[in-house]
């Protein structure tokens, strides 16, 4: 392989990486206007201070695994990860984003969950569906190993950012 | 032959004190052990979420956490924490509040038999409680001594 090729792969990974990474700024800009404030989750127990904790811990770990497989599969995008790994890890992204469903079902304000999480808790819990029904899909489309099919599924699919401004808080340690 | 028991234990300690010395290496086995644990984690409360309660899976999980809180205390030997050239998200404090961090591992060993004992006894609601327990003991020992980067 000549040099000039090299870079050229190089810049071409970088140009990718780019513009996924627009695509999700200005996705994030336009999102989450819909969204219309509801009662607390009033249908959920409550739970004491022990169990609370453990509950926060789950789905603090379901979100670093989104978090691994995420940085995963930008880099496969980006051509800096093999292709090999696309099936296992856009596989791995629906199974934690199902996951994250049922990890923020029960009302246990804390962590970084901003108080909205559970004042619009309905709302909420609608935008994690939604995620994990195209993150499955993401996930089928990921299984052929085709990575332009994934990548055009990424930005709706990976709606991390859009999620973590309206309802993260910022880190405190 | 007696002078043979001296040269053992020097070259035991000498093995063990090399072992010691290479920060990278007790990184990397102590983070395997941490995936280890969190899988087993993963496994028990997927289980549970399923109406699981006491099955052979549900136990080879929390045999293998039990395991794990057996293991723990010989993760952090001395000179493993954060260093130029070491990627670890171990915090300093670790080694400097020894006994709070002690402390942090004994509640996750206590939690992790009670966990044991309640995968045994086959209750779906008791154990659901013990394993959430589980959980507080692993997010406060994290929230303490561990840094995240997010
Ligand atoms: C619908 C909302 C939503 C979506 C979608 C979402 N997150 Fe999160 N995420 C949260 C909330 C809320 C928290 C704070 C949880 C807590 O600490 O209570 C969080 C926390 C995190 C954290 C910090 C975990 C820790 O404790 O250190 C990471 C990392 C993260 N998310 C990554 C991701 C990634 C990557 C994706 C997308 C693949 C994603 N999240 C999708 C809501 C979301
Ligand atoms: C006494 C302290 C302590 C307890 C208890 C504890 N952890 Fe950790 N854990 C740590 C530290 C410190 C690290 C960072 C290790 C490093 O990077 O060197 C860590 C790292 C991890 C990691 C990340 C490994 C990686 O991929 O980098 C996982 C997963 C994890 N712990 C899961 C758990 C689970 C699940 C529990 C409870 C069942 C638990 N931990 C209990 C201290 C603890």
């Amino acid at each position: 392989m000549d040099r000039r090729t090299g870079l050229q792969g190089a810049k071409r990974k970088w140009a990718c990486a780019m513009a996924v990474g627009i695509a999700l700024f200005s996705f994030h800009q336009a999102g989450w206007s819909e969204v219309t404030p509801a009662v607390a989750g009033a249908d959920a127990p409550v739970i004491d201070k022990a169990e609370a904790d453990g509950i926060i811990f789950e789905r603090q770990q379901v979100m670093l695994r989104l978090d691994k497989d995420a940085k995963t599969l930008g880099m496969i995008a980006a051509g800096s990860a093999p292709a090999s790994k696309l099936a296992e890890t856009t596989r791995s992204i629906a199974e934690a984003a199902r996951d994250s469903v049922a990890a923020f079902e029960t009302v246990a304000p804390g962590g970084r969950s901003k108080p909205e999480v559970w004042s619009n808790h309905p709302d909420y819990m609608r935008a994690l569906r939604d995620f994990a029904v195209k993150a499955e899909a993401m996930a089928k489309a990921g299984q052929g190993g085709d990575v332009n099919a994934v990548t055009g599924l990424m930005i709706d699919a990976m709606p991390c950012k859009q999620c973590h401004d309206r309802y993260r808080a910022p880190k405190t340690s | 032959m007696r002078p043979a028991i001296p040269i053992m234990t020097a070259l035991i300690c000498a093995a063990t004190a090399s072992l010691a010395a290479v920060p990278a290496d007790s990184v990397r086995s102590r983070v395997a052990g941490y995936r280890a644990l969190g899988a087993a984690m993963k496994g028990l409360t997927e289980g549970v979420r399923q109406g699981d309660a006491g099955s052979p899976r549900l136990q080879a999980a929390a045999r293998d956490i039990v395991a794990a809180s057996k293991a723990q205390y010989r993760w952090f030997p001395q000179g493993s924490g954060p260093q130029p050239g070491v990627k670890t998200a171990a915090r300093a404090e670790i080694w400097g509040n020894a006994p709070a961090f002690r402390t942090a591992q004994d509640n996750f060993a206590r939690q992790a038999t009670a966990v044991e004992r309640a995968v045994a006894a086959g209750d779906a609601s008791a154990l659901r409680g013990e394993i959430r327990k589980l959980g507080g003991a692993c997010k406060a020992c994290h929230d303490q001594f561990r840094t995240s980067d997010d």
